[in-house]
């Protein structure tokens, strides 16, 4: 997957960079409209992390002009802004998703994965890993072919923890990806635990190995290599 | 009432007194007049019979009904006349009339004669009747010109006033061009309409000021919160120890609770500089319905009973934004403070929602409660905000908010429909 990082601040700039490099993405810098102009007239990326505010413009210019150009990039509008107005505004333009600053970075990798599979793929799409296979249309996930009874939660931390392979998750962004907003009122991630420890047992109850082990101190790591 | 009525009111009432005043007056001055004319009259009756006296015509001869000739024993000796009131018997109106009355002493051929008469050439009723009648008819000219008077000037000169009223009525401070007021000849209103295009000229400035500031604070604290948040999770995936992943994590939930503190701030700040306005006609029962419904699951894990009585359709007058914030907040903190296997009770009636939880006892003065960063536990989680900001939503949305703690339950009460 290519994608064109548009962020004035060049420090968040090289942490989403390095953050899905690791994912085995290509990924572009813009520093400003427009160089980001620039570069989406002479390349195709399949997505655009975009920040609202720019030294020499507005973001939504550069939707508009993805629009104009009958473009089909997918783009995830991050802002500091966490206002109503902005994200109707992002998402009416035609923005994909919109994610407000201080984000977690496989929270945004998660989306960016999202919004290409939804957009592209048009959600019909499995991810298969060794035995674990999920079809993100039916909202499903079967391990050795044995389709497990997840609920919705349960599969939807399945499916963070595949798009965020061999990457330390904690609780409070696993927390913040499935509860959103309302994770504030959580009080403690008891929660996170139980639902963990019940996606676990389902797994291995379906003869599935167990991936996702326990970094101490930090939080729940789904760990391809082990054994 | 419209200035210009009370105005025409007052006018009114000072002309009805002051004429009631001039009606006595012209009154007294009419009468005067009418009886120094009438004893001249007289005078000049009396002096003619005494030429016929001295003429040498009896005296009986010459007393008619209005004059009486009396024949006095002994010398008087009198110069002039007497003027004098007198009532009369008024053959026509039946009953006693003041009149005037003139009297001399005379001698004539060595006799001593009294000479008296009386009469009135204009009645005193007629008197009082023909004021009063000439004061109602310029009392009512006067009603009717001051309310012709009053429309024009209303219409006329009020204009520029009634021009600036409507002005401010629809001045926002979200408006981009400055308060644009007609000029007009009248001092008062031109020095109205310039302290009124420098104050709002200001309060512009103000409001977008703040605005502006609340901006770029946000953009300007979230951004390297932002950069803090993602080296510290990039640190996470690098070779790190027990030890050091302690340190990561501690600092990661120090940036998170930063964040949303910052987060909060500028939320108020936005609410204290009344950014969130046009409230809607919202439906109030829908919206309460929704919120539980996403707060469902996280009641359910905290083994939270939940009891609802909700009216349906009710419709309060809120921004859409603000709604989901107060309700939110409030069921946030019913959840965040209830016990272990507690529970959690919303009512909604046509003038207020009421929600009771119980909880430990409040420490400190309830009333501080809606402070900013009031807290019942120093070291909880909570960043302290979410009340002060329940507290400004209620105050611009025109809600009353209420705390009662009772016998271990604590419910916050919100009364709408104050106006």
């Amino acid at each position: 997957m290519k994608v064109l990082i548009v962020e004035d601040n060049t420090e968040l700039a090289r942490n989403v960079n390095d953050y899905l490099r690791h994912e085995g993405y290509i990924c572009e810098l813009a520093v400003d409209l427009r160089q980001a102009i620039d570069k989406i007239s002479s390349f195709q990326y399949d997505c655009i992390v975009l920040d609202l505010i720019l030294p020499d413009g507005n973001g939504f210019d550069i939707v508009n002009y993805l629009k104009s150009l009958r473009n089909k990039t997918c783009i995830l509008v991050v802002s500091a802004k966490n206002s109503l107005e902005d994200k109707v505004k992002g998402l009416e333009l035609g923005a994909d998703d919109y994610l407000t600053k201080p984000f977690h970075l496989p929270e945004l990798n998660a989306r960016l994965k999202a919004i290409y599979r939804r957009k592209y793929l048009q959600g019909d799409y499995e991810i298969v890993f060794n035995e674990i296979l999920i079809n993100t249309d039916q909202m499903e996930a079967k391990v050795c072919g044995v389709l497990l009874d997840l609920t919705r939660k349960e599969y939807s931390l399945l499916l963070y923890f595949l798009t965020n392979q061999n990457r330390v998750l904690t609780r409070q962004t696993i927390a913040e990806h499935l509860w959103g907003d309302y994770a504030d009122n959580l009080l403690n991630f008891d929660f996170v635990y139980q639902h963990i420890k019940n996606l676990r047992k389902k797994i291995v109850q379906a003869g599935g190995k167990d991936y996702v082990e326990t970094v101490y101190g930090l939080g729940y790591k789904f760990n391809t290599s082990s054994s | 009432m419209k200035l210009i009525h009370k105005f025409t009111l007052w006018y009114l009432v000072i002309t009805f007194f002051v004429l009631i005043i001039g009606g006595v007056l012209s009154y007294n001055t009419v009468k005067k007049e009418v009886d120094r004319e009438q004893a001249r009259y007289l005078k000049k009756n009396i002096d003619f019979t005494i030429q016929e006296l001295n003429r040498g015509v009896i005296p009986d001869s010459l007393s008619q009904n209005r004059i009486t000739i009396r024949r006095l024993k002994g010398a008087v000796p009198v110069e002039g006349f007497l003027v004098s009131d007198t009532l009369v018997y008024h053959n026509y109106l039946k009953r006693m009339e003041p009149q005037v009355k003139v009297s001399t002493v005379r001698e004539i051929g060595g006799e001593y004669f009294l000479i008296t008469t009386h009469g009135a050439i204009v009645d005193t009723d007629d008197i009082a009747s023909a004021i009063l009648a000439s004061i109602t008819g310029i009392f009512l000219i006067m009603l009717v010109v001051t309310g012709l008077v009053s429309i024009v000037i209303s219409n006329k000169i009020l204009r520029p006033f009634h021009k600036t009223l409507k002005a401010m009525q629809s001045f926002r401070l979200k408006q981009k061009s400055s308060l644009q007021l007609r000029p007009t000849g009248t001092t008062e209103f031109r020095k109205l309409n310039d302290f009124l295009e420098e104050m709002t000229d200001k309060a512009r400035v103000d409001y977008r000021n703040l605005k502006e500031f609340t901006e770029n604070a946000s953009h300007e604290i979230q951004t390297p919160l932002a950069i803090i948040l993602g080296k510290l999770e990039l640190l996470m995936n690098s070779d790190i120890s027990a030890q050091q992943a302690k340190l990561i994590h501690e600092a990661h939930d120090a940036v998170e609770k930063l964040s949303k503190t910052g987060q909060s701030l500028t939320l108020l700040s936005k609410l204290n500089n009344r950014e969130f306005e046009s409230p809607e006609l919202i439906d109030f029962s829908r919206v309460v319905e929704e919120c539980l419904l996403s707060f469902e699951e996280l009641i359910e894990m905290k083994g939270i009973r939940l009891e609802r009585r909700i009216d349906n359709g009710i419709k309060v007058n809120i921004h859409p934004q603000l709604v989901n914030i107060l309700l939110n907040n409030l069921l946030g903190n019913a959840i965040r403070h209830n016990i272990e296997g507690g529970f959690i009770r919303v009512t909604l009636t046509p003038d207020l929602l009421e929600i009771t939880n119980p909880g430990e006892p409040l420490q400190g003065d309830p009333e501080q409660m809606f402070q900013r960063f009031r807290k019942n536990h120093p070291n909880a989680d909570s960043v302290g905000l979410g009340l002060s900001i329940v507290k400004q939503i209620c105050m611009q949305s025109d809600i009353v908010i209420h705390y009662i703690h009772e016998k271990g339950l604590h419910t916050l009460r919100l009364r709408f429909d104050v106006r």
